[in-house]
C-alpha cells in the first residue's frame, strides 16, 4: 500500500483553476520531486499535503486514512507531515537547539544531539538562527523537521537558496540524510538538475495538469510529450505531425561532414560542450559540440534514429 | 514513527474544534466592538421630535457647509505644507534638512484642540505676537484667526504630518527607483515634480488625506474653542445643551454617511490609480543647495517648524510659568493617575482584542477571518462623538433591562469599553504588520511540527510578536491619553483626564491652568512620533 495517495486533486483560487484532476502516489522511503515552471502548480500540491490548502476537491490518503476528501480535513498539526519552507521558517527567538527540540515530542527515542550531528551542527547549538549562514539554517529547518519524525517530510525548492557551488554537495547530503532516516519526502523544485540528481519518481506538473510521472531515467528516456522533453534541455523536431512528433535531443546530435547541411547561427559556451544554433533550409537545429564554430560556419547535422523519441505534442 | 491522527477521539475532537472556538470568540469580541455603531441605526425609525425640525431648519445647514470646507480646506492645506516640505527635506540639502526631517513631524504630538487655544492665545490681542508688535510700534496691528478660515489654518499646521510623512517614504525608498529612473531620462526639478512625483504620489496623498480628514472630524475641541458649529459639535450641542438624543444620533448617523463615502472614495481611488513599489535601492545623496535657493528652503521649512511646533510648545512653557505652581502639580498627580489608569486599563482590552484578532487571521487564513480582521478597524475611522453616543445607546438599553439604576452607564467600564471600540484598530495595525513581515510561514512552521493553536500562539505567535504588541500598547495609550470628544461624554462623575482638564480650562479662558496637562500630552505625545520616525528611517 502507497504510504500517500493523491486522487483527482482539483483546486481553484476564484476563477483561476490552479490543479486539475492531479493524482499521484507516494511509497514508504521514496522520494518525489515535483517539477514544474512558475505557476504550475506545485506549490498548491505541497501546501494541500500538509493541510495549509483545502483543495476544492479530490482526496489525499494516508495508507487508509482519508487526510482530506469532501467531508474531511485533518488539520495541519495531526497529519504528522514535516514542511521546510524555503525560507526555513526558523523560529528567530529560539536557538538551533530549541528550535529542533519544539518538534519532539517529551520522551523523543533521538536526542537533539544526534540531529544536530547527523547535519553536522553540533557547534552551533546555542546561537540564534539570525548568527547562521543561509546553508546552515537549511540543515537547521531541515533536522527540525526530521526530529519530529514525520510520516511524509515536504520541501519547497530546497535548493533554490544555495549557492551553486554548493548544491551538489547538499543534494548529496540530504538524499543521503532522507535514505538513511527512511523517511518519505517531496520536494518542489523549478530545477530539473535538483530533480533529476534526488528524486526516486518526478512528477511533472504544468498549469495545474500532471504531465508524466516516472522515474528520472524514464522521464529522460521516454517523455510523454513535448513540454516534458523541453524541461529536461533543448531538442529538434525531426516529424510533426497533428498529435506527436519525433523528437532528437541537442546532446543526441552531432556535427560532421555528412549529413542535413546547414550554416552555424551562433555558439553558446555553457561548460564542457558548447550549444551550437544550425540552420538548415526548412528549421534551426540545435546540437551539442565540443568546440565553438564561427558564425556562417558550413556544417552538417548527423544523429542516430535510435536515438529519436516519440512524442505526444503538447 | 507517529502516525497521523492518531489521537485518541475526545481529544482529537477537542483539537479539531480549536481553530472554531478562535473563530467563534473572533467573531463575538468584533460584534461586540460593533454594536455601539450598531445600535444607532434602530434610533433612526424611532419618532422624529420638534428640536430635529428646528435644527433641520435652522442649523444644520451651517453644520454641512461648515463640515464640508473644513475637510476641503484642510486637506488642501496639508497637502500644500506637507508636501512641500517632504520634498524639500527628501531631494535637497541645506542647514538643518537632515534634522528637519525628524522636527517637522513633531506637530503630530499637539492634539488639535490645544493648537487651538494655544495659536488663538498666540495671536490675541494681550498675546505675545501682539506685544511684538506694539514693541515694534506697530499698535493698531490685529491679527484674528477665531474664525474658519483659521481654523483651516490651525489644523493644517498639525496635520499636515500625515501628508509629509507618507510623501517622505514615498519619495525616499518606495519609489526612489522611478525617480532616480526619471532623473536619468534627463528630467528635473518642476519637469520631474509634475511629470513623475506628483502621479506616483497621488495615492499615497489620498490615503494621507483621508486620515486627515478622519482627525478633522473627530475634532470637537477645536471647532468648540473657534466656535465653528459642525457635526462634531451639534452631536455635542444636541445631547448635552438640548437633551435631544435622536437628534444626536440623526446627526452621528449623517457623518457616519460621510464618513463611509469618503473611506469608500480612498479605497476606489486607491485601487484605481495603484502604483506598484519600485525595487527597494539605496537613495542616492540628496542634491545640495546653496546661496539664494538653500536660504529660502531654510526659512520655509524652519520657519514652519518654529510656527507649527516650537511655537506651541515655548507658548504652553510660558503658560506654565504664571500658573499657581502648586496647586498645578497636585492636580498634574490626579490627572496623571486618571489617564495612566484609563490608559493602561485600555491598553489592555484592546491589546486581548487586537492579539484573539490578529492570530485567529493567521490560525485561520480565509476571507472571514480577513474581514473580521478589518472590521475591528471600523472604529478608528468613525469620530469618537458617534461613538460615544452609540456606548450610551447601548450600555442605557442594558441598564433598561436589568432594571438596577446605571450600572453601566456613565461607569468607568463603558469609558474602556468605547476606547476598545475606538482604538483596537491602532493596536490590530502593527500586529499586522509583524505578522506580515513573518508572512505566516512560522506559524504555518509549528503547525505542521505538531503544534496544537494553543501551542503556536503560546510558543511561537506572542514571543515573536513582542515588538508589534509593545509598539500597539504605546501608540494606543498614547491615543488614549490625547482622546478628548470620546471622554468628555463617556467619563465617570468627577473623572478628569490630562486631555479634559486641558480642554475645561482653556474653554474657560483659563490658559495658564491648561498649560501643564496639555505640555504633559504634548511631551507624551512627542513618543509616537520617535517611533514613526525609526519605522520611516527603517524603511
Amino acid at each position: 500500500m502507497s504510504l500517500i495517495t493523491v486522487e483527482q486533486l482539483d483546486h481553484h483560487y476564484g476563477k483561476n483553476k490552479v490543479l486539475h484532476a492531479c493524482s499521484f502516489a507516494i511509497n514508504q522511503g521514496e522520494i518525489i520531486a515535483l517539477l514544474g515552471e512558475s505557476g504550475s502548480g506545485k506549490t498548491t500540491v505541497l501546501r494541500a499535503l500538509a493541510g495549509f490548502e483545502k483543495p476544492t476537491s479530490g482526496q489525499i490518503k494516508m495508507k487508509d486514512l482519508v487526510l482530506f476528501d469532501k467531508r474531511t480535513m485533518v488539520k495541519p498539526e495531526q497529519r504528522n507531515i514535516g514542511l521546510v519552507f524555503q525560507d526555513y521558517a526558523l523560529f528567530p527567538h529560539l536557538s538551533v537547539k530549541k528550535n529542533i527540540e519544539l518538534g519532539q515530542e517529551k520522551n523523543a527515542a533521538q536526542s537533539v544531539e544526534h540531529w544536530l550531528s547527523l547535519v553536522g551542527l553540533s557547534e552551533m547549538a546555542n546561537r540564534r538562527p539570525d548568527q547562521l549562514s543561509g546553508g546552515q539554517q537549511q540543515r537547521v529547518a531541515i533536522a527540525r523537521a526530521m526530529a519530529a519524525k514525520p510520516s511524509l517530510l515536504l520541501l519547497d525548492e530546497p535548493f533554490s537558496n544555495i549557492d551553486e557551488s554548493l548544491k551538489f554537495e547538499f543534494r548529496h547530503e540530504l538524499k543521503t540524510l532522507l535514505k538513511a532516516e527512511d523517511v518519505s519526502a517531496v520536494f518542489v523544485t523549478h530545477d530539473t538538475k535538483d530533480a533529476l540528481a534526488i528524486a526516486d519518481k518526478i512528477v511533472i506538473l504544468k498549469d495545474g495538469v500532471v504531465q508524466q510521472i516516472g522515474t528520472p531515467t524514464d522521464i529522460y528516456n521516454s517523455p510523454e510529450n513535448t513540454y516534458v522533453t523541453g524541461l529536461l534541455g533543448p531538442f529538434n523536431i525531426i516529424k510533426e505531425d497533428a498529435a506527436s512528433s519525433t523528437i532528437i535531443r541537442a546532446e543526441a546530435c552531432s556535427l560532421g561532414e555528412t549529413g542535413i547541411p546547414g550554416t552555424v547561427v551562433s555558439s553558446m559556451f555553457q561548460g564542457q560542450t558548447y550549444l551550437i544554433n544550425v540552420r538548415t533550409e526548412n528549421t534551426t537545429w540545435v546540437c551539442e559540440h565540443s568546440s565553438p564554430l564561427t558564425e556562417n560556419t558550413a556544417v552538417f547535422i548527423n544523429y542516430a534514429s535510435e536515438h529519436t523519441i516519440k512524442v505526444n505534442n503538447s | 514513527m507517529k502516525q497521523a491522527g492518531t489521537k485518541n477521539t475526545s481529544q482529537k475532537r477537542f483539537l479539531l474544534d480549536q481553530r472554531q472556538w478562535w473563530l467563534l470568540a473572533t467573531i463575538v469580541a468584533v460584534l461586540v466592538l460593533l454594536s455601539p455603531i450598531l445600535c444607532l441605526f434602530p434610533e433612526l425609525f424611532k419618532p422624529l421630535g420638534s428640536a430635529w425640525n428646528n435644527l433641520k431648519e435652522t442649523v444644520l445647514p451651517a453644520y454641512i457647509s461648515n463640515t464640508l470646507i473644513l475637510i476641503a480646506g484642510v486637506g488642501l492645506g496639508t497637502v500644500l505644507l506637507g508636501l512641500s516640505s517632504a520634498y524639500l527635506t527628501s531631494m535637497y540639502r541645506f542647514p538643518g534638512a537632515r534634522f528637519l526631517r525628524f522636527g517637522l513631524l513633531l506637530p503630530l504630538a499637539i492634539p488639535s484642540y490645544i493648537a487651538a487655544y494655544v495659536f488663538s492665545g498666540v495671536t490675541e490681542y494681550s498675546g505675545p505676537l501682539h506685544l511684538i508688535g506694539r514693541g515694534l510700534g506697530q499698535n493698531d496691528w490685529h491679527v484674528n484667526i477665531m474664525h474658519l478660515p483659521g481654523l483651516i489654518v490651525v489644523l493644517s499646521l498639525v496635520l499636515y504630518p500625515y501628508i509629509f510623512a507618507t510623501a517622505r517614504v514615498s519619495l525616499e525608498s518606495r519609489y526612489n527607483s522611478y525617480i532616480e529612473n526619471a532623473r536619468s531620462l534627463g528630467l528635473k526639478g518642476t519637469s520631474l515634480l509634475l511629470k513623475v512625483i506628483l502621479p506616483l504620489l497621488r495615492p499615497a496623498l489620498i490615503g494621507g488625506v483621508f486620515l486627515v480628514i478622519m482627525e478633522v472630524l473627530n475634532d470637537y475641541g477645536a471647532m468648540k474653542y473657534f466656535g465653528i458649529t459642525t457635526f462634531t459639535t451639534g452631536i455635542f450641542t444636541a445631547w448635552f445643551s438640548m437633551n435631544d438624543l435622536n437628534s444626536a444620533v440623526r446627526l452621528a448617523l449623517m457623518l457616519f454617511v460621510l464618513v463611509a463615502l469618503l473611506s469608500y472614495l480612498e479605497n476606489w481611488f486607491s485601487r484605481k490609480h495603484k502604483v506598484t513599489e519600485s525595487t527597494r535601492s539605496k537613495k542616492s545623496a540628496p542634491k545640495k543647495l546653496t546661496g539664494v535657493p538653500a536660504i529660502l528652503a531654510g526659512i520655509y521649512t524652519w520657519g514652519l517648524f518654529i510656527i507649527a511646533f516650537i511655537t506651541p510648545v515655548a507658548y504652553l512653557a510660558w503658560r506654565f510659568t504664571l500658573a499657581e505652581h502648586g496647586r498645578a502639580i497636585d492636580e498634574w498627580f490626579t490627572l496623571g493617575r486618571n489617564s495612566l489608569l484609563s490608559g493602561l486599563a485600555g491598553v489592555a482590552l484592546i491589546l486581548l482584542i487586537a492579539l484573539l484578532t490578529q492570530f485567529t487571521q493567521q490560525l485561520i487564513r480565509s476571507k472571514l477571518s480577513r474581514v473580521i480582521g478589518r472590521s475591528i478597524s471600523i472604529g478608528y475611522t468613525i469620530p469618537g462623538a458617534i461613538i460615544a453616543i452609540g456606548v450610551l445607546l447601548l450600555s442605557s438599553g442594558i441598564d433598561h433591562a436589568i432594571g438596577q439604576g446605571l450600572l453601566l452607564t456613565g461607569s468607568f467600564g463603558m469609558l474602556i469599553f468605547a476606547y476598545t471600540v475606538r482604538f483596537s484598530g491602532v493596536a490590530y495595525q502593527p500586529l499586522q504588520a509583524e505578522a506580515e513581515k513573518r508572512n505566516g510561514k512560522l506559524f504555518e512552521a509549528a503547525q505542521s511540527l505538531g503544534k496544537s493553536p494553543w501551542s503556536v500562539l503560546k510558543k511561537v505567535y506572542l514571543p515573536v510578536s513582542t515588538n508589534g504588541i509593545l509598539l500597539a500598547a504605546t501608540l494606543v495609550f498614547i491615543d488614549i491619553t490625547k482622546e478628548l470628544p470620546l471622554t468628555l461624554i463617556l467619563r465617570p462623575f468627577n473623572f478628569s483626564t490630562f486631555a479634559t482638564k486641558a480642554f475645561e480650562y482653556a474653554d474657560d479662558e483659563l490658559l495658564s491652568k491648561a498649560a501643564l496637562p496639555a505640555l504633559s500630552i504634548v511631551l507624551l505625545g512627542m513618543i509616537p512620533v520617535l517611533l514613526l520616525h525609526r519605522t520611516l528611517r527603517a524603511k
